[in-house]
């Protein structure tokens, strides 16, 4: 088969592919694993997990990922039946924003991409400060009523709860196919409206030299960088196991600027605000990208002021 | 009474009035003789005349098919190349993917309908032994419309529609490489920082040196500077780049250019000894338009990833005309050059030659 011509709308459909070639293993790999959850997880084996103090559970949550490592497209459908499986919401969200950062194989791809420019401090800044931030945003969740929060179907699957943890292996592998099933269609379609705007975006707007331009002008002011540097990450919809490569990349940003595209991209773009509609409320999750947008800002530019005097503290002048 | 916290919500640990109310009712819905299915599906013996032809289930079997379908062609085609890397398993994920899709699929297809009617029995009866002390309704109101538990036959259609439509249009129309215009964009746009970075890893020619050689560790800058004899050689440089071209020349990718300030000094070295041929665009240097530099797309993992990078080129004589965009082979040696505070790769062209636009539009 001869592939057509190139043209304006091949740039978009191209790229749409490509982003569905590479994502769609993983959002498979969430709703596998969400099936087998489901299956396999008693209704309790969160409340053995974590502490029984709401506050030390948030703390737990954020670092789940380091057990639990899925990226942002899988962990949609992952967080959704744990919820079911009575993870408690506040718990939900810390580790549903804290997994796609806070995980093994991004600590390795942040390593590698920022060699010859401080990894190591890049690494260990973006991982602090993800866990501060979806800690902080749990704990604002468990102030928030959870019906306000969830979407109602959502809701009503967590008090019908049912534990699947009796029944045969067949039954349990069937039953866990069958959600998966399920899961990865009601996560796809999420994933291709956010996917499809991404790729216009990415080819017919980011592209353009007056965006360029603007781009280029931002880079030198730090007020204006960070978030210029956190829109990009928001319309780039990069994945977090690879967006540190493309911030290595952006030259002539200040560090600051990168770590907040790095820190605030995993947890909130165009592709995330659809699969984020598939579990929660419309209004609570503008008002997430919101509060993740301010919190983000804010916390890189204490960063920026207080990371050298205590490199300095550690061992001597660093950055 | 007070607001549930989000902490003893669910079900099993609740002791609001709240939560009793939900379940009462919910149990009412569910023990009824549909057993959690709603009106108009049809499963087993309980279907009703409407839902005689079982869109419930045909329609996730079609778009898993399709889903599975289009990746494994990609893959199969072999036109994932130009999609994809080849680092990183991104390609054999996808065919992995599009398997377990048709799995998935096929699965729907041909096990669902026996067990679905026997499946519910045992569990009402398995229910009945545990004490009722939950109900129900697992997960059927997933087959309810995936927009929501409220959907109507517009949200399933909608949802169908979304599902389908923009993959089957990507799949039938994509071009397999982006426009004429996208790539001048591209190449105007912000220039990439070469240090660090070493995209997929395959372009690290002193890691893959070290791959290659039996002795760890012995592409380290520091054991060359320290008069080790285990440097970087020509006779790798040779087999690295996959041999010598009939003109004697070491060809080498752009990228592999673009990245020698992030190598090790053994390997600039030797680099910087041999006559180097590499293939690009050519394009206007922005801040000396009179400047020639060559200009290629790079992908870090997925086509939509794409970021430009180039080097500049300079021409021992006077230079010759060339055309905007225009591929050409460029032969010469290579020199490093401090350039806007960042060490850059120069190629000092003996020789510019129009050439062909390579099988793959990027690299990677």
């Amino acid at each position: 088969m001869i592939p057509p011509v190139p043209s304006p709308t091949g740039d978009i459909l191209f790229a749409f592919l490509s982003i569905v070639l590479e994502g769609a293993p993983y959002l498979l790999l969430g709703t596998l694993i969400s099936g087998f959850i489901d299956a396999y997880l008693p209704s309790n084996a969160m409340d053995r997990l974590l502490p029984r103090r709401p506050i030390f559970a948030i703390l737990v949550a954020g670092l789940l990922g380091g057990f639990f490592p899925v990226c942002e497209c899988a962990v949609v459908p992952v967080i959704r039946r744990l919820l079911k499986k009575g993870l408690p919401l506040s718990c939900a969200v810390t580790y549903m924003l804290s997994a796609p950062i806070i995980n093994p194989v991004v600590v390795l791809s942040t390593l590698s991409a920022f060699k010859g420019q401080n990894p190591v401090f890049m690494t260990c800044s973006r991982l602090l400060m993800a866990y501060i931030v979806t800690v902080i945003i749990g704990f604002i969740v468990s102030r928030l009523r959870v019906d306000r929060v969830l979407r109602d179907h959502v809701l009503a699957d967590g008090e019908t709860s049912h534990s699947h943890a009796h029944g045969s292996h067949d039954q349990r592998v069937t039953h866990a196919l069958r959600v998966a099933r399920a899961d990865f269609l009601d996560t796809a379609m999420y994933f291709v409206i956010g996917v499809l705007i991404t790729s216009v975006f990415n080819t017919r707007l980011v592209v353009l030299p007056q965006a360029q331009g603007a781009i280029g002008l931002l880079s030198g002011n730090d007020a204006l960088a960070i978030p210029g540097l956190m829109a990009l990450a928001f319309v780039l919809s990069l994945c977090s196991t690879t967006d540190a490569f493309i911030a290595a990349s952006l030259a002539g940003f200040s560090w600051v600027a990168r770590l907040a595209f790095l820190v605030f991209g995993p947890m909130a773009d165009l592709k995330l605000i659809f699969l984020y509609s598939s579990v929660f409320k419309k209004a609570f999750v503008a008002r997430l990208i919101l509060g993740l947008l301010l919190l983000v800002a804010l916390l890189s530019v204490a960063w920026k002021y207080a990371a050298p005097p205590l490199l300095n503290l550690i061992h001597g002048p660093a950055l | 009474m007070a607001p549930p916290s989000d902490h003893d919500h669910h079900g099993h640990r609740c002791s609001h009035d709240h939560d009793h109310d939900h379940e009462t009712a919910h149990s009412d819905h569910v023990h009824g003789p549909e057993c959690g299915h709603g009106p108009g599906h049809s499963h087993g013996a309980t279907g009703s005349p409407a839902a005689a032809f079982p869109w419930s289930r045909v329609a996730p079997c079609f778009l898993l098919l399709l889903w599975g379908g289009v990746m494994v062609y990609y893959f199969a085609s072999g036109r994932v190349i130009h999609y994809l890397t080849g680092f990183g398993g991104f390609r054999l994920q996808t065919l992995i993917c599009g398997l377990l899709l048709c799995v998935l699929a096929a699965f729907e297809l041909l096990v669902r309908p026996v067990p679905a009617g026997s499946e519910s029995e045992s569990d009402a009866e398995e229910c009945r032994g545990c004490g009722g002390d939950h109900d129900h309704s697992h997960d059927h109101s997933h087959d309810h419309g995936h927009g929501g538990s409220s959907g109507g036959w517009v949200a399933k259609a909608l949802t169908f529609l979304i599902l389908a439509v923009p993959l089957s249009a990507a799949a039938l129309y994509s071009p397999d490489r982006y426009s004429d215009q996208f790539f001048i964009n591209k190449a105007n746009a912000v220039t990439s920082s070469n240090t660090g970075a070493l995209g997929g890893g395959g372009v690290d020619l002193a890691k893959r040196a070290a791959k290659a050689r039996p002795l760890p560790g012995a592409a380290d800058g520091t054991a060359a500077a320290a008069g080790g004899s285990t440097a970087f050689t020509v006779d790798e440089l040779e087999r690295l780049s996959g041999g010598r071209t009939p003109e004697g020349n070491i060809p080498l990718q752009l990228v592999e250019l673009f990245y020698m300030p992030a190598q090790t000094r053994d390997v600039q070295e030797v680099v910087s000894t041999q006559v180097i041929e590499t293939t690009g665009q050519a394009i206007k240097d922005k801040q000396d338009p009179t400047k020639m530099r060559l200009f290629r797309l790079m992908m870090t993992c997925c086509a939509a990833d794409a970021r430009p990078i180039s080097i500049p080129v300079e021409f021992t004589e006077a230079p010759p005309s060339w055309r905007e965009m225009g591929w050409y082979k460029v032969t010469g040696t290579v020199e490093y050059r401090e350039i806007n505070g960042e060490q850059s790769t120069v190629f000092k062209a003996s020789a510019l030659t129009p050439g062909k636009p390579p099988r793959q539009q990027m690299m990677y």
